[in-house]
């Protein structure tokens, strides 16, 4: 057994402790560990500037380690990992090579591809799961088929037994000497950090401590401290509210079963001590973590490859790509606070919380209809838990992509999301300094606010801080001409390619090898704006009345969003909603067209009554409705309306 | 420069914290990402879903699958 000489190939499992790889080689023989960085085979997806610092944090943190347990992590930069591979086997006169699990199409592809060339020259190798509590292929419904919703997947993983693995620790590694035909570079080597990036990312190095040793340090931490309050804290947007734990997490730095058995141990002693809301808190980060394991097996289960692939209901959207509009974006220069604050924080710290993700984005693509695939590099390129899978998720989950997500045609308005999690304005503040005086009441919308208070705050609009780049009304109608469009395209799309199935079926290069994929249909059917759970989508025509009725727009809208839970539920049931879903879409536009002009008379009650009110009437109802709204926002804190 | 600098008088979340503190409202957002001349390429469905369909992918999942099952 010890004469085995062994390749630990290391990727984005940058730890030592319940590493299966690095455990199985450690007790089968002598151990060489490596690190192989191929810029060339990353393609599209080469990790952005954060992302890259921090991978190459983590890396100096593993080789130490590596170095106190008797060994060294060799480094590679190379054109082929094959080939890096090969001369690290010949260099040694390894026998195998072992690594874990990665699970985008990119790396299942190449991972393959390796495998078997390693195979046949020989060598015998082993890959393992050291990322996921279940693999993508254990999970499924009574009938055999894929879940395409998170809750019925999680309720399910849930209900099943974990294999209960656990990898004997490593304390002792011997050192493998490599002959002359390895290149160990040293990470300056690597060229992980671009000259040009250091003074960015020396801000970076003030913030956070990448390295699985830390990630131990957070996990203990928040488990001790900060999971008990989690069900309440992780809806605030400021401050530290959450575990912070994802880029340890991606980069493989903490085991996510310990992150799984370590919280569901408090769960079990919370229980026992009568501690609701620290078990409410432990299954509500729990299923944190299952979001994480559903972004695996979407991306697994559903490929692009298949015909109903992810994000193909947004095919035929007519995006505006204009780069101006997306270089506010980007610098935070909207207009709209929240979203500004959003976009400086991300900047800035290389990390913003789950719910501003949720707010920029959304607003990226349906207040200004940038392509999707812009804002996601650009996440790609700044956040420093940049995940492939996770991303995508993601942004499927705002655009109207998944069947539980949010519709496409829904609209969040940043200025009620303000006040519903930035209430005191604080998050808004740190970031922009320029609103600093604003007062409470208008910060989340200034155009809205009285020259006198904008005079008196220090804000003049257009010069220190910018006008909304578009009116919520204008952005509104052009998401519902932009919906109407994407229909007919897709329409006409159909009925062309009806006309010439067989050449869309010969044209289809991946063919056969696509028939094991499970058939289970996405949501790709048209939305309606019939029968919304708010009445946020009252289409064009009436919207500038609407504007106008609705003189005070974030209170009218806190009005229309606060509608009890329970008329929201009635809404549901004999809806024609389902039964639209379930017509063919060939027959389309012009039957929803129908729909939507006939319900775009009914203005919205609120918005009609209101108008005749006097202030003080107003400012009643305005009173009852935050409460009602408060109310709902509690009642939400105990459900799954928060969503991915 | 850019090492990180783990302070141990002060967690993780402390130094994010404060780094918040520090940084907000003064680091001011290039004007130039680097990545403009992409953004026309990535309009293009095609060639985002063949990076994402790479050739071959089917076959390896399905052989990853069954390596698993064993
Ligand atoms: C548009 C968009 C893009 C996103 N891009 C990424 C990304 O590139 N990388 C990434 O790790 N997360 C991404 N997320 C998910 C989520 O925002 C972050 O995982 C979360 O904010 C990380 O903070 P935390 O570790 O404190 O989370 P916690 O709330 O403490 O959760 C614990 C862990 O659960 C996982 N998790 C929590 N929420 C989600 C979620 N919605 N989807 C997937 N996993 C989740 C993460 O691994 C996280 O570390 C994205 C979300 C959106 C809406």
């Amino acid at each position: 057994m010890a004469g085995n000489k062994i390749i630990v190939w290391f990727r984005r499992d940058l730890r030592i402790e319940d590493n299966p790889a690095l455990s199985a080689a450690a007790r089968d023989g002598r151990v060489l560990p490596v690190f192989i960085w191929c810029p060339k085979e990353e393609g599209q997806f080469y990790p952005g500037r954060v992302s890259r610092w921090w991978l190459k944090h983590s890396l100096l943190h593993l080789s130490q380690s590596l170095k106190s347990l008797g060994s060294q992590l060799v480094l590679i930069k190379a054109d082929s990992t094959l080939a890096a591979l090969l001369a690290c086997i010949e260099s040694v006169g390894a026998t195998r090579v072992v690594f874990n699990h990665l699970y985008d199409p990119v790396s299942l592809v190449r991972d393959h591809h390796i495998k078997e060339q390693l195979v046949e020259v020989g060598i015998s190798v082993q890959s393992y799961n050291a990322d996921l509590l279940y693999e993508p292929w254990e999970v499924y419904n009574e009938k055999g088929l894929a879940f395409t919703m998170f809750d019925a997947y999680w309720n399910k993983c849930m209900h099943m037994q974990m294999e209960p693995v656990s990898h004997a620790p490593v304390w002792r590694l011997e050192q493998l000497p490599t002959s002359g035909t390895v290149e160990n570079c040293s990470i300056e080597d690597l060229g992980l950090e671009d000259e040009t990036e250091r003074s960015s990312n020396a801000l970076l190095g003030r913030g956070w401590s990448p390295g699985w040793g830390h990630a131990d340090k957070a996990l203990t931490e928040f488990i001790e401290h900060h999971l008990v309050t989690y069900a309440e804290n992780r809806l605030k947007v400021g401050g530290n509210s959450t575990s912070l734990l994802s880029p340890y997490l991606h980069f493989g730095e903490v085991s996510v079963r310990k992150v799984f058995q370590s919280t569901r141990l408090k769960q079990i002693l919370w229980a026992k001590e009568g501690n609701s809301i620290g078990e409410e808190s432990a299954s509500l980060f729990l299923r944190a973590i299952g979001l994480r394991e559903y972004s695996r097996y979407l991306c697994f289960n559903f490929p692009f490859t298949h015909e109903k692939s992810l994000l193909s209901n947004l095919k035929y959207f007519p995006w505006i790509p204009d780069q101006t509009s997306f270089k506010a974006w980007r610098q935070g220069r909207t207009g709209y606070p929240l979203v500004d604050a959003g976009m400086r924080e991300l900047w800035a710290t290389g990390w913003i919380h789950n719910r501003i993700r949720v707010i920029v984005s959304s607003f990226a693509v349906k207040f200004l209809l940038l392509p999707w695939k812009w804002g996601m590099k650009y996440f790609w390129d700044t956040l420093l838990d940049a995940d492939l899978e996770s991303d995508i998720l993601g942004w499927q989950y705002i655009s109207g992509s998944l069947p539980d997500g949010h519709e496409l045609e829904r609209m969040d308005y940043p200025e009620v999301q303000g006040y519903n999690f930035d209430p005191e304005g604080e998050y808004v503040r740190q970031w922009l300094p320029e609103l600093t005086r604003m007062p409470t009441e208008w910060i989340h919308h200034p155009w809205d606010a009285p020259a006198s208070v904008l005079k008196a705050s220090g804000v003049e609009l257009g010069l220190n801080y910018p006008k909304p780049i578009i009116d919520v009304d204008a952005a509104r109608a052009r998401l519902t001409e932009a919906i109407f469009k994407m229909w007919e395209l897709e329409a006409a799309a159909r009925a062309f390619n009806s006309n010439y199935t067989d050449e869309v079926v010969g044209d289809n290069s991946a063919g056969d090898e696509n028939s094991n994929i499970p058939k289970v249909v996405l949501k790709d059917m048209a939305p309606s704006f019939t029968i919304s759970s708010n009445d946020q989508r009252v289409p064009t025509s009436q919207n500038s009345k609407g504007g106008l009725v609705c003189k005070k727009r974030p209170k009218e809208i806190a009005v229309s969003e606060s509608r009890p839970v329970h008329e929201k539920l009635q809404d549901k049931p004999g809806s024609s909603r389902r039964g639209e879903e379930v017509c063919s879409t060939a027959e389309s536009s012009a039957a929803k067209r129908q729909t939507i002009s006939r319900d775009s008379f009914s203005v919205p009650q609120s918005c009609s009554s209101s108008s005749s009110l006097t202030s003080k009437e107003q400012e009643i109802r305005h009173f009852n409705s935050k409460q009602k709204f408060q109310e709902e926002v509690d009642i939400k804190h105990g459900t799954r309306e928060d969503g991915i | 420069l850019a090492r990180p600098q783990p302070d141990n008088a002060c967690s993780g979340r402390e130094r994010l914290k404060r780094h918040r503190g520090e940084v907000a409202g003064r680091v001011p957002i290039p004007d130039l990402w680097g990545q403009e001349i992409f953004l026309k390429d990535w309009m293009d469905y095609s060639a985002f879903d063949a990076f994402l369909a790479p050739k071959g992918v089917a076959s390896a999942r399905e052989v990853l699958m069954a390596e698993g099952r064993r």
